[in-house]
């Protein structure tokens, strides 16, 4: 607004001041030439003015001249005199009057020329006349030509000048009219623009006056405004102080947590060393675990397997991750399998179960898996850690120590029922017993008494084995002393021929009661496993600086796959589903014995064909 | 006339004083401590009752007792299974006795289950 209203004052004024300029100047050549051409018309007028009074001051002296000559009288010369000077007087004014006009200039020298040569002639007719006092008629008839002569210049310069003037005064009408029409003009125009100006700046004014009362109202406003300005820029102070002294304390709270931001990092870098440690010390301990071991992502997915693992089932990870090891786990196993899994996983809390898993040759084994879950702080399941050990051994041995008990049990209890039953039939017979009948019972029972003895010694020397407190008396003796004292007993009870084939000289330095065990115990089975072989042969010899005993039935032989276990503990061989009394220790035992003297003992045997049961030890 | 009752058992004692008792008892007792042809001893003997021993050489008790139950000629006949095991630790399974004895046991008990038994 204040930038429009500038502007168009500025335009306003500036197109008032041109305007004005423009009318000055042609005022001012009109009045200028309207001037000028009044001058050159009041020139006109002068001149002819002038020329008549010459022409009459002329005339004048020419009469006072006549009047003198005549009269011969002084006045006549004072107007003479005062003729001529105001001739010479107009001369001048007239001829100054005239320096613009050629023609008038020439016409008038020639005017002036001819009043000086009259006057002079005047002038020598009246010092003539003062000295010889007369008058000629030439001297009239050349005033009268002189006259006629002026008169004619005068005349011919009074129309040039006449002319002259009528020129000028039509020039000088032009000026007067145009001068009145351009003042007219130049009034209209200084009018037009002074009420152009006037209304434009009254405009403006009105405008200004609105903008004032605006800017009135705003300045109140702005008062308004400026207190409330004021007012909140108090506020704004305090806010801001109190803001820096946020500030500060907000500095100085970064500044805390920037330190405990690095302590925080240093605590997070040394526990993340420490987890490294922790969890590269971890894989170490599962890995060198005999057990298969591996860990479960908390979802149960499996993320890692230690060696034993891959070494175990021969497979690799690609092969048994995530939900692969399902192919390791027995058919029959694997629904009880996974329900076990699904189970523990979803108690969150370690559990077990026993599986069989297959070996890389394809044998499926009995396992005991273990699972438990590591949690964090707040109780989350982080991951699983799982073993599974290969049982089979242990489960063999168990069922092995089971039979064992249940056979004991049975073997104790079978002396016992005769000899309960022979007591109940002593107390029962009571005083109707013959003597023998009384004899043959108490024969029976004792009988039962004595395999009871037997057996607890038998018990008790395993135990005695199986701590190994085994000792051993060593003597000098006879070999084939010990085999005929072992078979003896066993040939009396039975059908078998026994056939003893040996050096009868052989001394050998045993524990003999121990070999004799053993003999008792191989002759023993074959007659128990071999029951229509009808023959036992035992042979012994020299083989080195070692004796080679050898006890051959001619039964039905052992299946090779039992082979290898017949000397391990509570291993019985089961044929047929029939089952042979005895607590199945005996070639165990016997086995200990031999190695406590620092022997081998083995067995050769051909199905249909027979086993020979052999054993060594140093001669001395 | 005189019940005849078979026993097989491979220990003699055994044998020898449940065949006291039985005979006692006015049983007409036969033992036996092998199962070769056990099932044509059986069709010649006709014995009234069986009563075995489960372990034996062979053949064992519980085979015998199924035995006895398919064959026509001998499935009226009532069998005792007898053993020093108890019954799960040899599983023995329904073989078709009739009565199952545990080893060591009362004379009393033997002799009223066979008379109940014969009735």
């Amino acid at each position: 607004m204040h930038i429009s209203l500038k502007r168009n004052l500025q335009v306003g004024y500036g197109f008032s001041l041109i305007a004005l300029l423009i009318v000055s100047v042609i005022s001012y050549l009109s009045v200028n030439g309207m001037l000028k051409s009044g001058k050159l018309v009041e020139n006109s007028y002068g001149v002819i003015s002038k020329t008549d009074s010459i022409v009459t001051l002329m005339k004048d002296a020419e009469a006072s001249q006549y009047g003198y000559l005549l009269t011969n009288k002084i006045e006549f010369l004072k107007l003479y005199n005062n003729s001529e000077k105001k001739v010479m007087v107009l001369l001048r004014e007239t001829e100054y009057l005239i320096a613009d006009h050629q023609m008038g200039v020439m016409t008038f020298s020639k005017i002036k020329a001819v009043i000086k040569g009259r006057l002079s002639v005047i002038k020598l007719a009246i010092t003539n006349r003062q000295i010889v006092d007369t008058l000629s008629k030439d001297q009239v008839i050349a005033g009268m030509i002189a006259m006629q002569t002026l008169n004619s210049l005068v005349v011919q310069a009074l129309s040039g000048e006449k002319l002259l003037l009528q020129e000028r005064l039509l020039a000088y009408e032009t000026f007067s009219k145009s001068i009145l029409t351009i003042i007219i003009i130049s009034a209209a125009v200084a009018f037009a623009i002074s009420v152009a100006s006037y209304t434009k700046v009254t405009s403006t004014i009105t405008d200004l006056e609105a903008l004032r009362k605006i800017l009135f109202i705003k300045e109140q406003e702005t008062t308004g405004l400026n207190e409330k300005l004021s007012a909140a820029n108090e506020a704004i102070t305090s806010a801001n102080i109190e803001l820096l002294n946020n500030n500060t304390e907000l500095a100085n709270s970064r500044n805390r947590l920037i330190a405990l931001t690095n302590n925080l990092a240093n605590q997070v870098n040394s526990r993340t060393e420490e987890l490294a440690l922790s969890e590269s010390r971890f894989r170490l301990i599962l890995q060198v675990l005999p057990q298969i071991a591996w860990t479960n992502t908390p979802e149960g997915d499996v993320d890692f397997y230690n060696q034993k693992w891959f070494s175990y089932t021969g497979m690799g990870f690609d092969e048994t991750k995530n939900q692969g090891w399902q192919k390791v786990i027995h058919p029959d196993d694997l629904d009880f399998n996974i329900q076990c899994f699904k189970t523990i996983i979803e108690s969150e809390e370690q559990g077990e179960f026993e599986i069989r898993e297959r070996r890389y040759d394809g044998d499926y084994r009995c396992h005991l898996v273990k699972m438990a879950p590591l949690k964090n702080e707040e109780g989350d399941v982080q991951m699983w850690v799982g073993t599974a050990t290969d049982i089979e051994d242990i489960k063999q041995l168990q069922r092995q120590k089971d039979d064992f008990i249940n056979i004991t049990s049975h073997e104790l209890k079978t002396p016992l029922t005769s000899l309960k039953s022979t007591i109940q039939l002593i107390e029962a017979m009571q005083g109707n017993l013959t003597e023998k009948h009384l004899s043959t019972l108490i024969v029976r029972a004792g009988k039962g008494v004595n395999k009871l003895a037997y057996l607890i010694d038998e018990l008790l020397y395993i135990g005695k084995v199986n701590e190994g407190q085994l000792n051993l008396n060593m003597e000098r003796v006879n070999l084939m002393d010990i085999i005929r004292d072992s078979c003896s007993g066993i040939s009396m009870a039975t059908e078998f021929q026994i056939n003893i084939i040996g050096d009868e000289n052989f001394g050998v330095l045993v524990d003999p009661d121990r070999i004799e065990q053993v003999v008792i115990n191989l002759v023993n089975n074959a007659v128990k496993y071999a029951p229509l072989s009808e023959v036992i042969d035992i042979n012994f010899q020299a083989h080195g600086s070692y004796a080679l005993v050898q006890v051959t039935d001619y039964g039905p032989g052992i299946p090779e796959d039992k082979l290898p276990f017949l000397f391990d503990r509570y291993y019985r061989v089961q044929m047929g589903g029939s089952q042979h009394s005895g607590l199945g220790i005996g070639l165990y035992i016997s086995s200990e014995i031999i190695k406590k003297h620092g022997g081998v003992i083995g067995v050769n045997s051909e199905l249909g064909r027979g086993s020979t049961f052999w054993f060594t030890f140093p001669i001395s | 006339m005189k019940k005849t009752i078979l026993v097989i058992e491979d220990d003699e004692d055994i044998l020898e004083s449940i065949a006291t008792l039985l005979t006692l008892h006015n049983f007409s007792v036969r033992g036996i401590v092998q199962t070769t042809d056990i099932i044509s001893v059986i069709i010649n003997l006709k014995p009234d009752l069986v009563l075995t021993d489960y372990i034996l050489p062979g053949l064992n008790g519980g085979q015998i007792c199924q035995m006895i139950k398919r064959n026509v000629l001998t499935s009226k006949i009532p069998v005792i299974l007898m053993s020093a095991y108890h019954k799960q630790a040899i599983n023995i399974g329904n073989f078709g006795y009739d009565a199952y004895l545990p080893k060591p046991f009362e004379n009393k008990k033997l002799i009223s289950l066979i008379v109940k038994l014969l009735e």
